[in-house]
């Protein structure tokens, strides 16, 4: 019986130590999902790059490209909606979701392209925690819907 | 002999002066542009744009402000036309993704067992998650009134989640696209003081994404 426990520990601790060492993310990590993609749409995670496409989560520090002609829309678990146009790229700085522990954070920064932003339950619960930060300019975001442009 | 000659002339050149006019409007928006839309549930928030150089607050439809370049200060709000925000902002805003819809289930005092009207609901459920056109992503999160033992009512809730998922699943809906939360009596939909009975807080949310 203890034998069997303690294999079945180490099998774990191994499983566990495997998936660190070969950086997999864990999907319950996800804070959100692509919903849309035309076009050539990447992620950069951990400094390397892949197609990402229609069904995919998405995590935080993941750069998000639509290179050239496209479109990417992604849906977030706390209802907000993020959706870019040819030649954008944004990175999902920060996202933090626990309202029991009041840990509510959404930041993005847009390096370039364009961004239609739709906040949704952050936003809402703690509106001074959201923010887009472009290469000009800093948006700070109060319950809303918008557009940006940022021009190299 | 003169008149037909001058009156040829402007016609030849009226599609230009329409691409001249176009240029000077595109010339007065800045590269670096920000604009305010309604929200979708029609109510219009807030958003400020600020750098080192200043900021501007945006606070009705339509409204925008930008710059050219990093270092500027962002220009006075100024009334974007819708034409112009689809010409800049079209892909981005035809790929924004459908919208999230959330469903309300209620249950018997006490139980994890559903209200008629609530099971009734489930046709309607399928329904939408039939017509996504993304795969969808399906959040079922159990809660209970304040009425009886917190430890109790946390069980209850997670036990409510799991009727409704269950259900969920026996109608072919797949199981890896559900996920289970619950909240036990601490995230109620209508505040109400400790050990009260209350209809509405006695429910299952399932979010559509």
């Amino acid at each position: 019986m203890r034998l069997v426990r303690n294999l079945a520990v180490l099998l774990l601790f191994l499983l566990a130590t495997a998936g660190l060492r070969t950086g997999v993310v864990w999907a319950d990590d996800a804070i959100g999902y692509v919903k849309s993609a035309e076009g050539t749409t990447l992620v950069v995670r951990e400094e390397e790059s892949a197609p990402i496409a229609v069904g995919d989560p998405v995590f935080v520090a993941d750069l998000l490209i639509v290179k050239g002609n496209g479109s990417m829309g992604i849906t977030f678990i706390d209802n907000s909606q993020l959706s870019m146009g040819s030649g954008s790229q944004l990175r999902l700085t920060s996202f933090e979701f626990v309202p029991k522990e009041e840990k509510l954070s959404f930041v993005t920064e847009l390096l370039k392209g364009t961004l239609l932003y739709v906040s949704g339950v952050i936003a809402k619960l703690s509106p001074d925690s959201v923010s887009v930060v472009t290469p000009v300019a800093t948006l700070s975001v109060r319950g809303t819907k918008f557009l940006a442009r940022v021009d190299d | 002999m003169i008149m037909p000659q001058t009156a040829l002339g402007l016609r030849a050149i009226r599609p230009w002066l329409a691409i001249l006019a176009l240029m000077l409007v595109s010339a007065c928006t800045p590269t670096n542009l920000f604009v305010l839309l309604e929200d979708d549930d029609g109510k219009v928030g807030t958003i400020q744009v600020k750098n080192d150089a200043g900021s501007q607050t945006l606070n009705q439809a339509g409204q925008a402000t930008g710059l050219d370049r990093a270092g500027q200060e962002p220009v006075d709000p100024f009334v974007l036309e819708e034409e112009e925000i689809r010409d800049v902002f079209g892909e981005a805003l035809d790929a924004q993704p459908e919208p999230t819809v959330t469903f309300l289930l209620y249950f018997q005092i006490g139980t994890s067992e559903l209200t008629a009207e609530s099971e009734a609901l489930l046709p309607e459920i399928l329904a939408t998650l039939d017509a996504r056109k993304a795969p969808p992503r399906i959040a079922v999160v159990g809660h209970t009134d304040t009425l009886g033992d917190a430890s109790v009512n946390a069980n209850l809730s997670l036990a409510r989640a799991r009727t409704v998922r269950d259900m969920l699943l026996r109608q072919a809906v797949d199981a890896g696209l559900v996920e289970l939360t619950s909240h036990g009596e601490s995230n109620p939909l209508v505040p109400t003081a400790d050990e009260v009975s209350e209809p509405r807080n006695r429910r299952v949310e399932v979010t559509i994404r």
